[in-house]
């Protein structure tokens, strides 16, 4: 298994690079040394078991958590003002207001983003079935969910960070929203990097994986030639580097 | 610049549908404590139901305090901070249209205020005063525009001090409520400070230039009072100074 975290991909379509980036909070270091690429059009799973730093990495690369060193550049720029419009984050938790239905939750969201698509938001808002009238207080966490991923994959920014894009929506919904993540991404240049702990239903769908633990990246490549090379699911290779 | 103006004001929207159930509160509040006024207008004193209006006042003080703490707590409590940091703004927009919208309700409010004041006290008092034969229409209303804008921006002043205090509080995982009630006294001695030095070379601004009442037994006479603007300049001026600090730490220093 390669445990190196420091190999770069090199290529022109790269979208999203991270170098060497650490993050240490008051007590616990949450990222180590992390080098990574995301380019373009690629779908990219990020895993790993709670605590291993998945949060904390899109975070930074959100531009709402400053690493303790190292550097990351979204199509050449480091987070700030410009790369927020370029990038498209479903965080884990609600950020949802409770008193804003789900209408005017989509068009606050909207109104800042040049980048939103009427098309795309209708789709979405269709096979997440959310009710737009539906007061956002009166949502079960599995109807929040839905909202938060209308929200962001109703946007045609450059790069997706989902975090737990799936938590708290049933299992039979689950591969129909994957469904439309691949159908509304496949043809495009988005990028996609996922965090996620439902492996299982989503490694179908991802071109490329990152194995995070205790902070470090401890597996990197290619989904296919990793489930060749190690004669393994995504999952089964999860849970066997886990163990 | 169209652009600009659209998300501050969704922004602004935001704050002020996030706190209306409390500012409803509020002003259900004073109308009913001037409707006690009212029904005890004919047994008490005037000039006591006069001094009784205004108690309000004070609530609405307490309000700029609250409303400026409650707008930044929930978007930390609540999480909206992912949704709000995520934003492609500047943080003056979040900052900006929370104190804006506080300033708003503020002003609803003392409007609210002054209106119950002046039904409440209509009777007999204002009319011994005599007030429409020592004063114009338009002097009094100037002078009470006066006072409302005094009484506004020292409020915006308080609101901008708070802001900065909660923002900084916040930077820290621990104790940030102890920081910001420390930072907020820190910013007031600062500001006093900041004050004397900057006082003098703000003398040349125009006075304030207000008529005020004087009741000498059941003699009322009117006097123009000078009141220099130079602190409430340099306190404004100090309190711009933390509003672009407290924006600049929303934007690149808070941390989730």
């Amino acid at each position: 298994m390669n445990e190196s975290n420091q190999a770069v991909e090199t290529g022109d379509e790269v979208l999203l690079r991270v170098e060497h980036l650490s993050k240490r909070y008051l007590r616990a270091q949450a990222l180590k040394d992390a080098t990574l690429e995301i380019r373009k059009g690629t779908v990219t799973g990020l895993l790993g078991p709670n605590g291993s730093g998945k949060s904390t990495l899109l975070k930074c690369i959100a531009g709402l958590c400053r690493p303790s060193s190292g550097r990351i550049f979204i199509n050449g720029r480091a987070p700030g003002i410009h790369t927020k419009r370029q990038v498209a984050y479903l965080p884990e938790v609600d950020p949802l207001y409770p008193w804003m239905t789900a209408r005017q939750t989509i068009e606050f969201v909207k109104s800042f983003y040049d980048d939103w698509d009427d098309r795309k938001e209708a789709n979405i808002l269709e096979i997440a079935k959310v009710d737009p009238s539906m007061p956002v207080r009166a949502m079960s966490k599995g109807q929040k969910a839905r909202l938060r991923l209308v929200l962001t994959m109703s946007r045609n920014a450059p790069l997706i960070l989902m975090d737990e894009p799936l938590s708290g929506i049933d299992p039979p919904s689950r591969s129909k929203i994957l469904n439309a993540i691949v159908s509304e991404y496949s043809e495009t240049e988005q990028a996609i990097l996922l965090a996620t702990h439902e492996v299982s239903e989503a490694e179908s769908i991802f071109d490329r994986v990152i194995f995070l633990h205790e902070g470090q990246i401890r597996l990197m490549g290619d989904a296919e030639e990793i489930r060749k090379q190690y004669n393994s699911s995504i999952q089964g290779l999860l849970e066997e580097v886990y163990a | 610049m169209k652009r600009a103006a659209l998300r501050f004001a969704k922004l602004f929207r935001k704050e002020l549908e996030s706190q209306k159930v409390l500012v409803f509160f509020i002003a259900a509040a004073v109308v009913v404590w001037d409707v006690f006024l009212w029904t005890k207008s004919a047994r008490w004193q005037p000039e006591l139901i006069l001094t009784l209006t205004f108690l309000p006042i004070m609530l609405i003080v307490f309000w700029s305090f609250l409303a400026t703490v409650l707008r930044l707590r929930q978007e930390w409590e609540g999480n909206h901070l992912h949704l709000i940091l995520g934003l492609p703004v500047r943080g003056w927009y979040v900052t900006g249209s929370k104190a804006f919208a506080t300033l708003v309700e503020i002003a609803a409010l003392t409007i609210l205020v002054a209106v119950c004041t002046a039904i409440v006290s209509r009777t007999e008092f204002f009319l011994q005063l005599n007030v429409g034969a020592a004063y114009s229409a338009a002097d009094l209303a100037h002078m009470v525009l006066q006072v409302l804008i005094a009484f506004w921006l020292s409020l915006s002043i308080v609101i901008t001090l708070v802001q900065f205090a909660c923002i900084s509080g916040r930077m820290y995982e621990r104790f940030s409520g102890l920081i910001s009630v420390w930072v907020l006294v820190l910013s007031v001695w600062v500001g006093v400070r900041f004050g004397a030095l900057f006082e003098p070379a703000l003398r040349w601004l125009p006075d304030f230039k207000l008529k005020s009442v004087r009741m000498i037994n059941d003699y009322v006479s009117f006097e123009t009072v000078m009141v220099s603007s130079a602190p409430l300049a340099s306190a404004l001026l100090w309190a711009l100074i933390l509003f672009v600090a407290g924006s600049w730490l929303l934007e690149r220093q808070v941390e989730i």
